[in-house]
């Protein structure tokens, strides 16, 4: 019943948000580019919130550990990476009509999001290859709590450097002088609800199909190999 | 409306909506494995 809800409001959500930023008037100086706001920066917001809660999930692990906790930190992260590719492909896509360039290696935001997402990429390797689930539930969780250092990096690094990305539109200490129409604010943040609902959908699937995953392999019994003793040195 | 937004609004739903097909079809192949079982 919550799920139908859950998917119900997020589509009329996505709806809703299509409809306002498509019919959003031209922006003085960028024109019709400008839309691509409203794809861009919900894509970050949720990338933030998404690592965030696989930060959260991860410090639970440690402190009580529950594989409910793990999956909800891998879940939360895998879909993080996934808004973060968005974030760098749409901001790409931006980037070539606005700044003439699809990207610039010298550009403090573009190189820091570019790294935290390699960073999580590394996290998800890691999960690959551990097969014991206990080592990597705690492993993973420690990842999670480090690799999160990353996000605060990309949101105040146009604040620390002046390189070609704008400063922030939202999030920014002086939110009462942020300098946007009513109009771009509505869709806007229409278009971040709409995101943040995809994300949670996403989420209640992903650990929905990590818990059958786990309940199918708990039937299978022991992985191939684990019967397979280590070398000990000494006497025979 | 410049096509090359629609073309970012397309690379995004996309993405989103094939990861979504992805999640949907996983978990339903899996419950189908554990029925046969």
């Amino acid at each position: 019943m919550m799920r139908r809800l859950l998917y119900g409001v997020t589509a009329l959500l996505v709806a809703v948000g299509l409809v306002l930023a498509l019919s959003a008037p031209p922006e003085q100086t960028q024109g019709e580019f400008a839309k691509m706001l409203f794809v861009h920066v919900p894509s970050v917001i949720t990338a933030y919130v998404a690592l965030g809660i696989g930060l959260i999930s991860g410090l639970r692990y440690l402190i009580r550990p529950s594989m409910a906790a793990d999956r909800l930190s891998a879940g939360a992260i895998e879909i993080g990476v996934l808004f973060t590719a968005l974030t760098l492909m749409t901001g790409m896509i931006w980037g070539k009509p606005v700044w003439g360039v699809w990207w610039d290696w010298g550009d403090a935001r573009m190189m820091s999001t570019a790294v935290m997402f390699f960073f999580y990429v590394g996290y998800l390797a890691l999960r690959r290859s551990i097969p014991d689930r206990d080592i990597r539930a705690k492993r993973s969780a420690i990842l999670a709590i480090v690799a999160f250092v990353q996000v605060p990096i990309v949101h105040f690094s146009v604040q620390w450097f002046r390189t070609l990305h704008q400063g922030a539109t939202i999030l920014r200490p002086d939110i009462e002088n942020a300098p946007l129409d009513p109009v771009f604010a509505r869709a806007l943040g229409v278009n971040m609800l709409a995101f943040l609902a995809m994300f949670a959908t996403l989420l209640v699937l992903r650990v929905t199909l990590a818990s059958v995953e786990a309940d199918r392999q708990r039937g299978d019994g022991p992985l191939a190999g684990a019967g397979v003793a280590p070398p000990v040195l000494g006497e025979s | 409306m410049e096509s090359w937004v629609l073309f970012g609004y397309l690379v995004t739903y996309a993405t989103l909506s094939g990861y979504l097909i992805h999640l949907v079809r996983r978990i339903e192949a899996m419950r189908q494995r554990a029925e046969q079982d």
